[in-house]
């Protein structure tokens, strides 16, 4: 009797097992005979999902590209945003990485040194470089050598609740503004209700943007050397200090916990943002809101840090030429020029820049933006180097610590300074 | 006639118990009452969240009860993403896992709660020390097997596994076997039972408790867990609803309100699971083949 | 019958766990050990490095101590914390009352509830300007926390957090009480037994294999814990390091910062932390265990 159940169990597991692999489509061959006789080749794409619309947004830019060649099919390996990392790791250790990758800025420099991306400056050297805006080659390579192409690059400005502003009757600001007339304005507009804030003046200026605005970076962004104790970015760091505990126009952590969006909410006048929450702020903001460039703090003139999209080759793909072909199109052709309608994504190429004008929930000032996307003032702020993550998570620790407590920088950020380039030999 | 005197300090007992059992239920329900309202407190804000639209879900300073009581969300969870494929693929792994698990984990923990056998220590220490290593270390290896195998973006790996043991439920479950007394098995091997007959038709409903008990929290688990499902699963139309929920955390913003729609669907199924399980947490039916 | 030596059908029994053992853990358990001695970033060939990272860790890396630190205060209090309320709570679910259904499954449900959709609110709750949990204290005069932002009370808080969970291990006890014979507590209350004479001399001991299940998963577990601590802080473990658990910290070498030989050593160390104290609770603790079969 026991036997029969032991066969029973048996059975059960193999029944499982088929019905689950009734799922199955790993077994598939990704290139086939389509009805010409032609090869059906079948690339892969991992991407991540911006919103959630996100994935099936990209599939129609993707299918623009199969209706010019019809014998490529692009299938999405859609993976979530923060656990990325694992999903490039695990697929690659299984040897089933997809053709073409988007990869995060922060991983890339990892990729790279690993091998994992496909060398591009040859079919790069085939296009006409002047199509594309300036800076925007320069964000896909490493040591001068092209392992990715962008398809989306923009940068963070300034928002500000119009609204605000009228009421409090202060001009709205200039897209050559300076950090003192930021923080003028930042002051003006900081609300007190006895001891508690009622509005801010800036949500948030983040560190690393903030930094870019005063001409500098933690780390050198072409030898990743540590300019954690450079003047100038002690100087912009102890400015983010003030900000928030001296002139208490930014709050504090403590004011912050639990809030997602005081901008939106109406409790701050100015954010750091970018067109990506265009969409968000047309649809919810019960306020007007304009945009301007991040403020001068140095005598580079404007400058803020990048904010992009590279995709990848996959080193080990089995159809580079098509690859390329899609690589080609996102970044380059067709793709281009539909992408700003169906995902608002920031066109790269000089005939496209003006999409940006018609993208979702547009401001007024949105040729700021152009403006920028020409003229040079976007700039990297964080070199591809694979220690880069962990560097600047010892960095942020410490500065948030140091914000906490309020207590000078200058004497903790030269000692971390020191012992990075010892620990990590970035001089 | 004179009642023994036993019995009437008997019944003098049980009597003054009646009286003590209405003070008893009275302090139980208060405790009860209070801390209920304590824990159902992240359930309903979650619910509560779920019917407002995004700019009151992150109001400042926050409401608790939406203004209106808007079906938005929910509408926009189902026209996004394939949320009804999810709920199939949900039910196909966690009520296949289950089964699997509680069939398989059973058997084991009777071998180990019961028969004496030459290296059953050896063995049992192997499978605590599965527990001590953190899963994230042989995340990869364990893929690169089910890759060679040709089993990557299908429900085996998420499945099968379940058919060949869960160590924390053999190692719960061989604690709840050795809480049975040896006499019940010894006299019914003295009547002629072999030992699957022992376990298949005795010992198992007298563990009623601890199977059902097994069987929720294994269900719940495969219900809950994303890491598997978000290694192995990568086209959409196989996604889990685990997986499925994280499609509204957006790379940098978290949309809140259809967020809390989409988990809240995801939670309902398993209240009415767990609710209709823990009935059978009825004390005394296990103990029937105890007596005699 | 039950005490020959049965060698064949201990083997059928377990053989599908063994199976799976072998085929699917036992390998990548040993690849992870191997690792652990090597460079790798993940990618690409690793190369051997002998006990390098382990000197490292233990001579170089403060981060390694103070997630250790971390874990351990945290192992201390919230073990025996979760161990005493998720047991008491099974005893008053146990209770023969209407609607203890409705009770039960509110008791239970937090514990379901995804981490993310809870962290927002759990932030909100210990916000330091305007949550709850402050104004409960000021109500009463005390004084007011800082709570996550506090280096000295994330981990009080993380730990208080945690307690809402408690409904998994719950169900288990409550599992546990229904296998006391009712037969029992009726001739103890014959014989005037109070209600906690019946509950430490009876309930406890005869639950005991369960409760001791619970104290050797619940070590475990705490050792491993991480995923509140990571929401709750974004990514960061702060404040200062406060809440960086140490799988937190393996996590983010071997996932963030693409160092898995690193990562690797870390795990097998935290294996063998675990494997001692498992072995000194299973001698000394589980000597009190009282197994019905008299085992």
């Amino acid at each position: 009797m026991k036997f029969g159940k032991k066969s029973l169990y048996s059975l059960a597991v193999i029944g499982a097992t088929l019905l689950a692999a009734c799922g199955n489509g790993a077994a598939e061959d990704s290139s086939a005979q389509n009805a010409n006789g032609e090869e059906t080749v079948t690339l892969k794409i991992m991407t991540w999902n911006n919103n959630p619309e996100g994935t099936k947004k990209e599939q129609e830019i993707f299918d623009a590209f199969t209706k010019e060649h019809p014998n490529v099919k692009i299938e999405q390996v859609s993976a979530t945003y923060a656990e990325y990392n694992e999903r490039v790791l695990t697929m690659a250790a299984g040897g089933n990485l997809p053709d073409l990758l988007w990869v995060q800025p922060a991983g890339f420099g990892g990729f790279v040194e690993n091998e994992l991306v496909m060398d591009l400056t040859d079919h790069v050297a085939e296009l006409d470089v002047e199509e594309f805006q300036p800076g925007v080659l320069e964000l896909g390579q490493v040591d001068g050598v092209q392992y990715a192409m962008t398809r989306d690059r923009s940068t963070v400005q300034i928002g500000y609740n119009k609204n605000m502003f009228d009421e409090a009757g202060i001009p709205y600001p200039e897209d050559d503004w300076t950090m003192e007339e930021f923080l003028e304005i930042a002051k003006k507009l900081t609300v007190k209700d006895g001891d508690r804030t009622v509005q801010f003046g800036i949500e948030n200026f983040y560190l690393k943007d903030l930094l870019t605005a005063y001409g500098t970076s933690l780390l050198d962004t072409e030898t990743a050397a540590i300019k954690l104790d450079d003047p100038q970015t002690i100087k912009g760091i102890a400015f983010s200090q003030a900000l928030v505990n001296d002139y208490n126009v930014q709050p504090t952590t403590a004011q912050q916990e639990g809030l997602s969006n005081l901008f939106m909410s109406g409790v701050a006048a100015m954010r750091m943002t970018g067109p990506w929450d265009w969409v968000e702020y047309e649809k919810n903001a019960d306020f007007e809101f304009d945009v301007v460039p991040l403020p001068i703090g140095s005598d580079k003139g404007t400058q803020s840090s990048a904010a992009y999209l590279p995709i990848s080759i996959n080193a080990d793909t089995e159809y580079p030429e098509e690859a390329w072909e899609l690589l080609e199109f996102l970044t380059y052709g067709g793709g281009q020029d539909i992408q700003a309608e169906i995902t608002s994504a920031v066109p790269v190429v000089n005939r496209a820049a003006d999409d940006v004008l018609s993208l979702a929930g547009a401001p007024e000032n949105a040729q700021s933006l152009v403006d920028q996307l020409t003229d040079g003032s976007i700039v990297l702020n964080t070199p591809y180097h694979p220690s880069v993550a962990e560097v600047e998570s010892k960095i942020t620790a410490l500065v948030e610590t140091l914000n906490l407590k309020n207590t000078p920088v200058e004497g903790p950020l030269k000692e971390l300074a020191e012992n990075l380039r010892k620990e990590f030999k970035l001089d | 006639m004179e009642l023994p005197q036993e019995v009437i300090s008997t019944n003098k007992k049980l009597r003054s118990r009646k009286k003590t059992n209405m003070v008893n239920r009275f302090m139980i329900y208060t405790a009860l009452i209070l801390l209920s309202v304590l824990f159902i407190f992240p359930f309903l804000w979650m619910i509560f969240t779920a019917f407002k639209p995004e700019n009151e879900a992150i109001a400042f300073p926050p409401s608790i009860l939406p203004r209106v009581w808007d079906w938005n969300n929910y509408k926009e969870v189902f026209e996004i993403v394939p949320f009804a494929t999810f709920y199939k693929n949900s039910l196909l792994v966690a009520g296949l896992g289950t089964f699997g698990t509680v069939a398989s984990s059973s058997l084991v923990a009777y071998g180990f709660a019961r028969i004496k056998a030459k290296g059953r220590g050896f063995w049992f220490a192997l499978l605590l020390s599965t527990l001590m290593l953190p899963p994230q270390v042989t995340m990869i290896p364990v893929y690169v097997i089910w890759s060679k195998l040709g089993f990557v973006d299908t429900l085996v790996p998420l499945i099968l596994p379940a058919f060949l043991g869960n160590s924390y439920y053999i190692f719960l479950l061989r604690q709840f076997f050795r809480t049975i007394p040896k006499e019940v098995e010894e006299s019914a091997y003295l009547d002629g039972a072999n030992t699957f007959q022992i376990y298949w038709r005795l010992i198992l409903p007298m563990s009623r408790a601890s199977i059902i008990t097994v069987t929720l929290l294994s269900f719940m688990g495969f219900w809950n867990d994303f890491m598997t499902p978000l290694i192995y699963l990568h086209s959409m139309e196989k996604y889990t609803l685990a997986i499925g929920v994280m499609q509204f955390q957006g790379a940098l913003t978290v949309y809140w309100g259809p967020m809390m729609a989409a988990s809240t669907l995801m939670l309902l199924p398993l209240i009415v699971i767990f609710f209709t399980g823990q009935k059978y947490f009825v004390q005394g039916i296990a103990t029937q083949g105890n007596k005699g | 019958m039950l005490s020959k030596n049965r060698t064949k059908l201990f083997y059928m029994f377990t053989f599908p766990w063994i199976a799976g053992f072998l085929l699917l853990t036992a390998g990548p358990m040993l690849y992870s050990l191997y690792l652990s001695f090597t460079d790798s970033t993940g990618f690409g060939s690793p190369q051997w490095i002998g006990l390098e990272n382990y000197r490292k860790m233990f001579a170089e890396d403060p981060l390694f101590w103070k997630s250790m630190g971390n874990t351990l205060f945290y192992t201390l209090l919230s073990v025996p914390l979760s161990l005493v309320t998720g047991y008491l709570l099974a005893v008053l679910l146990n209770a023969k009352v209407r609607f203890i259904g409705i009770f039960r499954t509110i008791f239970y449900l937090p514990s379901i509830v995804p981490t993310v959709a809870t962290s927002l609110l759990w932030t909100l709750i210990f916000q330091p300007n305007f949550g709850i949990a402050n104004a409960i204290l000021d109500f009463f005069g005390l004084p007011t926390s800082m709570w996550l932002l506090s280096e000295q009370m994330v981990k009080p808080t993380l730990i208080i957090m945690s307690l809402w969970g408690i409904g998994g291990g719950m169900v288990i006890y409550l599992a546990s009480l229904q296998e006391v014979p009712v037969s029992l507590y009726e001739a103890a209350e014959l014989d005037g037994a109070s209600t906690w004479h019946k509950f430490w001399n009876i309930t406890v001991p005869i639950t005991s294999p369960v409760i001791f299940f619970q104290l050797i998963m619940g070590l475990i577990g705490s050792l491993q814990v991480f995923t509140q601590a990571y929401v709750v802080s974004s990514g960061t473990g702060g404040p200062n390091y406060q809440s960086m658990f140490y799988v937190f910290y393996l996590y983010q070498q071997g996932f963030r910062f693409f160092n898995q030989g690193y990562g690797s050593a870390l795990a097998w160390v935290l294996f063998v932390i675990v494997l001692v104290l498992t072995v000194f609770i299973f001698k000394f603790v589980g000597k009190q265990v009282y197994y019905e079969s008299g085992d």
